[in-house]
Formats: C-alpha cells, structure tokens, sequence
C-alpha cells in the first residue's frame, strides 16, 4: 500500500513536471505568433496599408468627350455619337478564348479577331480592357447584358464613336481619327491607352487634335477582390475637347467635288439599267466609279469613265478663310472608326488616284499658262518690258539651237503683255522669261506665295517648287541653262505649285498684293487690311489684273466661252494646260500632228487648270482648278470654275454681288 | 463529499472561466456581424444559437459526475470512429469533411479530437501504475488512436490529423514517456517526413510550397496568405475600426467566418484585438492548467491537460497560419469562428474541464494494482 502511494506521488511529480515543460512550450509557441504579429502589424504596416489601398481603389480614367468641327454655316461635319463596345479584361476572364468562343453565339467574330485579340491579351497588362466588337446593336446588346453572367471578364461599354455626318464631302479636310498606335502612346496622356480611345490622323482631326481631345477625367472605383466595382466616385470632371469652326461651306463644296467630278462628261444615274450592267460587270470598276455618288460618268465617246480627279480651292481674298477644298477621289472617313477592313484599305491605298492624298495641299503640279502672271510681273518689275512693249508669235521660237513652239500652231501675230496672258501666247513669255532671269521670276513668285509652304492649318502642306540657280546647284549640282528658264516661264520644267499656293497667289492678285494666309478655321477678320504688302507696284499689279479679266473679256481671250452667268458680274483669271510628256520633234512634224489628247492614255493627258477671281471689279473670291490629265484648261477646268464661283457669289447674294454694278469698259 | 447537490455544484462553478468563454462568444458572434458586412444574418445570428445549446450541453457536462465521464469515456470514442467510418465509406472521391445527419452537418475529425483524449486519459488510467511510462505501453496507446488518425489523413484531412497526433503525442508524453523514447519517436518522425511527402495530394504539396514563399503564386494558395497578412498588417496597432475592414468586406479575405475571421479582428481592431483575443485564450489554458494540477486522478488530470494542448493546438495552427506562420491547413479559432463542430468539441471540452474542477476531490478507483 505504501509502495502505491510513494508511486502515485512520483507519478504526480513527473506530471507536474512535464505538464510545466509542455506549457513552457506553448508560452514560448504562443510568443513567437505575437512576435510575428507585431511584424505585421506594427513594423511593416505602412507597407501592408498602402497594399490594402491599392487593393480597394481603382482610379480610372473618364474620356473627354471629342470637340466636334461645324462647317461655316454651323452644319455638323465631325462629332461623337454613342457606341456600345463588347470589352473584355484578361485578367477577370479565366479563359479568354472559351469565352471568346461563347461570345460568338452572339456576335460574330472571326478567327483574325479572335488572334488577335488574344495576342494583344498576350503583350498588354491584363486589366486593360480589350475591345472586342464596337458599335453593337442594342437587341445584341441586351442579349449579351443578360448573358454576362457566364462570360467571365466581358463587360458592356458604352463609348463614344467618332461619325461624319457629310461622308465623304470634306474628308481631306476634316481628316478621320483612329486607334492609337503604340508609337503614339504617351505616359503623359494615360487616357491614350483607353481601349475606345480615339486621335487624329489626318486633317483638321490631326491638326487641332490635343485641342479636341479635352482633357480626362478622374474617377475613382472601390473594387472587391474580382475587380466587380462597389462605388465609383468622381474625383475630377472631364472637360470636353473644344469644337472646331472651319470657314469651309460644306455645300459649296458638295457642289464643287460633284461638279469637278462631272467633268464635261454626262452623268448617269446608277439607277438606270446601263448603269447597273456596267457597275456588275466589274466590281473593282463600280467601286472606283461609283464612289459614293449616285452617278457614274459617260464621255462624249459614249464610254464610261472615271469621275474626274484632281482640286478646287476657293478662297476669300480678305480675310484667307478657304471656302471650297475639294479634293478627289474621296472616300468615307467613317470607315476608319473602329478600323478599316484591308480590302477596303487595299482598293483605297491602290487606288491610281491616290483618293488618301489631299491634292489641295499635297499635290504638287506644274502651274502652266497660270504662271505667266507671276513672270509677266516680274518682267515688268525688272523693266525689261512695259505694258505696250509687243513681240512677234509666229508659232514657235528658236533661241540657241532649240526650238520652243507656242501652243498655238500658227502663231498669235504681235501681242503685247495683256493679249499674251488672254490669249495665253508661250513664245511672247519665252522671250519675256529669258530677259527677266530665273532669279527675278522667283523672287516675285515668292512674294504671292509660290514655292513655300502657304502656312495652312492642315498637316502635310507640300511648299511646291520655284526653282532658281542657287537650287539648282545645291540641289541639282549643275549650272542652271538658259533653256530652263524659257520652259519655267510658261510654268513648266522644274516650276511646281499646290493648288491651295495658286489659290493664294490668285487671291493676292485680287486683293492688290496683301500678303494673306490662307485658312481653314472661320475667322471673319479682314487679314488683308493689316497684311504686308508684296513688294510690287501697284501699277504693274493693276496691269497684270486687267490682263486676267481680258482672258473672259476678250475676242481671243482664252476665257471667253466661261463667263459667268450673273448679269453684271464678271471673273478674271487664267487657263493653264499642262503638257505631262514631252512631244518629240518627230511627233510633232508628223502628218497626224501632235497625238489628240484624248487620244492618249490617262496618265499621259494634259493637266487642265483654271485660276481666277470674282467679281472682277470688287474682287471677293479667288478659285482654283485642276482636273488632272483633264485636257485643256479652257474646255475643261474653266467651265468648272465658272459653275463653282457663280455658286459661290450667288449662294448669299446680298452680300457679295454689288447692287448696282459697275459695267467696265472692255479693254 | 461523495453526491453534491446540483445546486452546490452549480455554486462551485468557476464564474471567472464562464466569463471568458461567454467573452469569448460575444467576440465571435460581433466578428460574425461584420463580415456579414453589418448583418447579424446569416453567421451571427446562427453563432449565438449554437453557443447557447453548446452552454447547454457543457453545463449538462459540467454537474455529471468525473465518475460517470470515466465511466463512459470510450463511449465517444467508438462513435467517433463509427463516424468517421460512416463518411470514408459513403464518401465520393475527393475532398471530404462533412457527414450529413439529416437536420446537421457535423465533421466527426473535430468531435474525434476529444474523444481521443478521453479514451487515452481511461486507458492511462486503467493501466497500473507501475507500468507508467512503458514502451509497450506507450505505444499501445499510440494504436489505440491510429484508427482515428488514419481516416483522418485518408479523408484528406492532414491538418486535423497532424492536430490529433500532436495531442496523443503530449498525452504519452505526460503520461509518463521515457524520455529515450520519446528522442526516438522524435528521430522516427523526422525520418519519415520524406515518406509523407511523398504520399501528400497536389494540392497539399502546393500549400506547402506556397507556405515558404507565398508570392511564388499570388492568386492561387498563397494568394490567401497574402490578403490575410495585408489586412492584418493594415489594421496596425488599433484597427480600422468596428465595420471597416476594407480586405474583408471587399471579399479579398478568404474564409473570413471561419478560418479567417482572426484576420478580420486583426484589421479591424490591429494588434490591440489580436493581443485580447490571444490574452483570453492563454487565460483559460491557464486556468484549465491550474484545475489539471489540482486533480487527484490520473484520468482527469490527463484530460484537463490534454483539452488544454487542444485548445492551444487550436490557437497556434489557427493564427499561425492567418499570419503567414504555419501552412493554410484549415483550423478553425475555437469559439469565435462560424462552424458547429469545433465548436461542440470545445463546449464538451469546457464541460469537462468544469466538471473536473467540480469534482476534484472525487477520486476515481484504481484498478490492477
């Protein structure tokens, strides 16, 4: 029994001790996790609060809404219209090509898209939102809403689309906007990496682009842990981008693309059966000639042709606001929001009329006979002729062992500086060109706006080219010849110019030599009060005016048969045709004579131009023309320039045609 | 002595040690509250209603007799197995835990843990006392909880099981181990740890791994780890306050009624709340130890002990791993967390522990001597 109880003791001390040394442990367990917990939650908490935060809030971007662009008049030509997107986040969708494939039953994306969605889900961070389709309907719209339940990381957006309400009418100068490219991101602009994101890449829409955009807002997003958001807040408003007010009439310029078009041609509707045969037969044909007009062309042939392509500018010569600029082909800016297919793009970049070439800025082409004003001047500048001084045209001239040949095969007789330029005589101006020099054509050139870029607020402005013997060593590395400068006094050789810069020199003309800058923005103040003055004498100038309005005036005058048709109301200016090929002597000299011009192929077709101004005696608007490879200037640009300008003058009449206008005297 | 009035037992009562536990409840059912986001349904609510039918049941506990809880201490032994048994067999391939009684779901690896202790606190009782700390012994008593540790492991449920194989161990230990054995044991483990590796689940594995280096992979299990330990670490040294644990009410704590609600105290309350919370749990394990040692049987001292390491075992693997401490092995925090199981072990367990200090003067026979 004693025994028992000695155990029992023992037993009870060994208990003790070890329940003592197991409760040590677990004091010590227990102070290790407080230590651990003070780590956490003293000596690293700032860490862990800032993580906590940028768990729970999403600041996220708003996107300003896009400034619109209004025509003179206040016609809408650009603005945003509502758009709902299909988006889809990587990061919350755990198998983004199931879901895209479920997406499907839906809308209809193809294999491409799918690619190349998931390879961008590939290149960016996963939160950003991918578009998926744009633009939805609303029927698709709600059928996918109800669905997105089992479409993980899909979510409905409502965005802002870019639209042109006018098409195709004015593309070249509003431009269009598109994605933002990865050169173009910025870190600066966060909101440029906005999956609806839209910037300028062309035109107005490029020029005035940081202008437009506005500025984002802010707004910031508590999110739980699958990113579904719990309150948004906004913490700073957008400001919306500012709208843009161009001089441009966006009816006068319907009506001069479409009359520029029509050409001399008969236009047939595209209704009418023929028609209809002839846009079935070939479907790259219909797409050109068709554009997006409702008529296809006819030529006198009988044969259906292209619409004409080339430029109208016209321009106030007071205050520079251009109200016409027209350049075709055209297409429809509407198509590159949310992005162009490539046939689409194919046919537009192959296109052998360059539609995406804004030829009022861009194109560079010989001025021709509409250069002679520019040489007549500086002849008279320089005092190698007066206005009387007269030169014998016999149809051609030889100086050295070259021959140069008047456009007129049996010569213009004895013509002075005034009957030169109305009947367009070369040979007088090859006489004239040579006396004056090169240097001295430039220099007057360049005081009416040739040969550098006009300033206009559109990017991409080609400055033409107005050679003379310091560019021609520097450039050309060679001595300029004399023969040279015969050529480059009928505007031709190595003589370029835009149509927006024969414009600007037509309107410096007409405005008595004010240096105005032409522009795209409405702005109504006479620049033309303040303006320098080129540094012409006005007498000479004057001579050079009555000249171009002997060109509609005269007998001869190469502008005869296009006087406009409002009583009292007349237009001067200058024809021009611009030979693209040199004719050889054989040619020349063969029985046929020089190969028609419509007999030669397209490309090989004289460029015909058209510069001038109305109303003649109280000058308002200055126009230029080219039709390329249009044939003759008189036949073909003049007609359209007339149409173009009487539309002008006569669309608000009260205004800009004198009351009791003044009939001049023939000269 | 021999037959106390019910009265006079419930006079005995440790008033201190209730407190603490209802302390304890309160704490539960008010983290319930905010992560509901501010509602009493549907966890509080629920909470309270179980911890009062768990008071029930320890208070039934408490006035019965040490004798006749060591009368029938193999009883919930065998149920316990029955059960387990009962859920390896009608179980689908496949995680486990839950047997469905019809109006309850209970997870018998939970009620197992007290059971084991009664049986062992018996069967060191029933053996005589010169065989105290004998290897056969010993390691009888290791298999006579095998059967419940393996249809643990095989549930899967490793860390449960690790749980009850760290109370038999404390239980041999203090039942009176030889110390040589005891090193051995020890050796034996270590050496085995390769074999249990190897024979661990995927995703076991990857809690493992994740567990030494949790941003190895931030959104899958150390996802978890992480978002505990940035909603503790947020809440600092006085929390964001009652209701505005943004880590919990914006869904990016897991679990955060069960497992992990002692995060969600963490930030809400910083480290001031976790240390309370840990304070009251040392203070009943304190208490419970004091009653252990004024036992004068081996029975109830062994299972007053044994509740004790339980409910630390509890504590320890519950914030350990909240804390980024342990592997995420799933314990719940005893009393506070939602979920009915742990919590009828732990009422059965503070039931007995205030049984025994009612009866402490009781002496239960020793047989075989």
């Amino acid at each position: 029994m004693k025994k028992k109880k000695i155990l029992i003791e023992e037993q009870m001390l060994s208990f003790s001790r070890r329940a003592l040394l197991i409760g040590g442990l677990q004091i010590g367990a227990l102070g290790l996790i407080v230590k651990h917990l003070y780590e956490i939650q003293v000596i690293d908490s700032q860490k862990y609060l800032s993580l906590s935060d940028s768990n729970r809030f999403n600041f996220s971007l708003i996107p300003s809404s896009r400034g619109s662009i209004f025509d003179r008049k206040g016609r809408i030509l650009a603005t945003n219209t509502g758009s709902f997107d299909i988006e889809i986040v990587p990061e919350w969708s755990r198998d983004i090509q199931a879901t895209l494939y479920n997406l499907t039953k839906y809308i209809s994306i193809d294999e491409d898209e799918i690619k190349t969605i998931l390879n961008l889900a590939k290149k960016q961070k996963s939160f950003i939102p991918i578009t998926v389709k744009s633009n939805i309907d609303r029927q698709t719209v709600s059928r996918i809403a109800v669905n997105v339940p089992y479409l993980p990381g899909v979510s409905i957006e409502r965005n802002e689309r870019r639209i042109f309400p006018q098409g195709s009418l004015a593309v070249h100068v509003t431009g269009y906007v598109g994605r933002v490219s990865k050169s173009e991101q910025n870190k600066n602009s966060p909101e440029l990496f906005l999956p609806g994101f839209r910037i300028g890449k062309s035109g107005i829409e490029l020029q005035y682009d940081i202008d437009m955009r506005g500025l984002p807002g802010t707004k910031r997003v508590e999110v739980n842990s699958l990113g579904k958001v719990i309150k948004s807040s906004i913490e700073k408003d957008t400001i919306k981008g500012k709208n843009i007010n161009l001089s441009l009439d966006i009816h006068l310029q319907t009506f001069a693309l479409r009359r520029l078009q029509a050409g001399n041609d008969k236009l047939i509707s595209i209704n009418e059966t023929k028609a209809k045969k002839v846009l079935d037969k070939s479907k790259s044909l219909a797409w050109q000639l068709k554009d997006d007009r409702n008529h296809i062309n006819q030529n006198h042939n009988g044969d259906y042709v292209l619409p004409e392509s080339g430029s109208v500018v016209v321009m106030d010569i007071n205050t520079g606001e251009v109200v016409v600029s027209v350049s075709a082909p055209t297409y429809d800016p509407n198509k590159f929001d949310p992005g162009i297919s490539t046939a689409d793009w194919q046919m537009l970049s192959n296109h052998p009329r360059n539609p995406l070439i804004n030829k009022t800025i861009s194109g560079q082409y010989p001025p021709g006979s509409t250069f002679k004003m520019m040489v007549g001047l500086a002849a008279l500048e320089t005092g190698v002729i007066s206005s009387k001084t007269k030169s014998f045209c016999s149809g051609h001239i030889e100086i050295g062992d070259m021959k140069f040949h008047c456009w007129h095969k049996h010569g213009h007789g004895a013509v002075d500086l005034l009957d030169a330029i109305a009947q367009s005589c070369d040979v007088f101006f090859y006489e004239i060109a040579l006396k004056t020099g090169i240097n001295n054509i430039a220099k007057i050139s360049r005081e009416f706006g040739l040969g550098l870029p006009t300033g206009i607020n559109l990017p991409g402005e080609k400055s033409g080219l107005i050679p003379d013997r310091k560019w021609k060593l520097d450039v050309k590395k060679q001595v300029w010849r004399p023969g040279e400068t015969i050529i480059a006094g009928i505007g031709q050789g190595y003589v370029l110019a835009t149509p927006i810069q024969l414009a600007l020199m037509t309107a410096r003309i007409a405005n008595g030599g004010k240096k105005i800058k032409p522009t795209l923005l409405k702005s109504p103040i006479l620049q033309a009060s303040n303006a320098n003055s080129v540094k012409v004498s006005e007498k000479n100038l004057n001579i050079i005016k009555r000249a171009m309005e002997k060109v509609s005036l005269d007998e001869f005058g190469t502008g005869r048969n296009f006087r406009l048709g409002i009583k009292g109301v007349e237009m001067a200016g200058k024809t021009g045709t611009v030979q693209v090929r040199r004719i050889s002597t054989k040619e020349r000299e063969s029985e046929e004579g020089v190969i028609k011009n419509e007999d030669r192929i397209w490309e090989w077709r004289d460029h015909a131009l058209y510069v001038g101004y109305a109303p003649m005696d109280k000058p308002r608007y200055a126009i230029s023309v080219i039709v390329e490879h249009g044939g003759s200037g008189s036949s073909k640009a003049g007609p359209i320039a007339r149409d173009i300008m009487e539309a002008t003058l006569t669309d608000d009449p009260t205004k800009f045609i004198p009351k009791n206008p003044i009939k001049k005297p023939l000269i | 002595m021999e037959n106390l009035s019910i009265l006079r037992k419930i006079l005995k009562f440790d008033w201190l040690f209730i407190f603490m536990i209802i302390l304890l409840v309160c704490i539960g059912c008010l983290s319930l509250y905010s992560a509901a986001g501010g509602d009493w349904n549907p966890w509080a609510s629920r909470h309270f209603q179980r911890s009062i039918i768990g008071f029930s049941l320890a208070f039934v506990i408490a006035i019965t007799d040490i004798k006749i809880i060591y009368k029938y201490a193999w009883f919930p032994f065998i149920i316990s197995i029955i059960l387990l048994l009962i859920l390896y067999i009608t179980s689908n391939q496949g995680v486990n835990r839950w047997l469905d009684l019809g109006a309850i779901k209970i997870q018998p690896s939970e009620i197992a843990k007290i059971s084991i202790i009664l049986a062992l606190a018996r069967y060191f009782h029933d053996i005589n006392i010169r065989d105290y700390g004998k290897v056969l012994y010993s390691i009888f008593a290791l298999l006579i909880a095998m059967p419940i540790i393996i249809l643990t492991v095989i549930q899967p449920d490793l860390g449960t099981a690790v749980m009850q194989m760290l109370i038999v161990a404390v239980i041999i230990f203090l039942a009176g181990l030889r110390i040589w054995l005891l090193i051995l044991s020890l050796g034996a483990f270590i050496a085995s740890m390769p074999l249990i590796w190897f024979n661990l689940h995927d995703y076991q594995k990857q809690r493992i791994l994740t567990h030494l280096d949790p941003s190895l992979d931030s959104l899958g299990a150390g996802y978890h780890i992480n978002q505990s330990k940035i909603a503790l670490g947020s809440g600092g040294v006085f929390g964001k306050g009652f209701l505005h644990g943004s880590q919990s009410h914006l869904d990016f704590l897991p679990e955060k009624q069960t497992d992990f609600i002692f995060t969600m105290i963490g930030e809400e309350f910083g480290l001031a709340g976790t240390l309370f919370v840990l304070m009251i749990f040392v203070l009943i394990m304190l208490y419970s130890t004091i009653i252990s040692f004024l036992q004068s049987s081996q029975f109830s001292r062994l299972l007053c002990s044994g509740i004790v390491f339980m409910l630390f075992s509890y504590v320890f693997v519950n914030v350990g791993m909240v804390s980024g401490l342990l592997p995420v092995v799933g314990a719940p925090l005893p009393l506070i967390s939602y979920g009915g199981s742990s919590m009828l072990t732990i009422f059965i367990s503070f039931g007995i522990i205030l049984s025994a200090s009612i009866h402490r003067f009781d002496k239960i026979e020793i047989k075989n001597y």
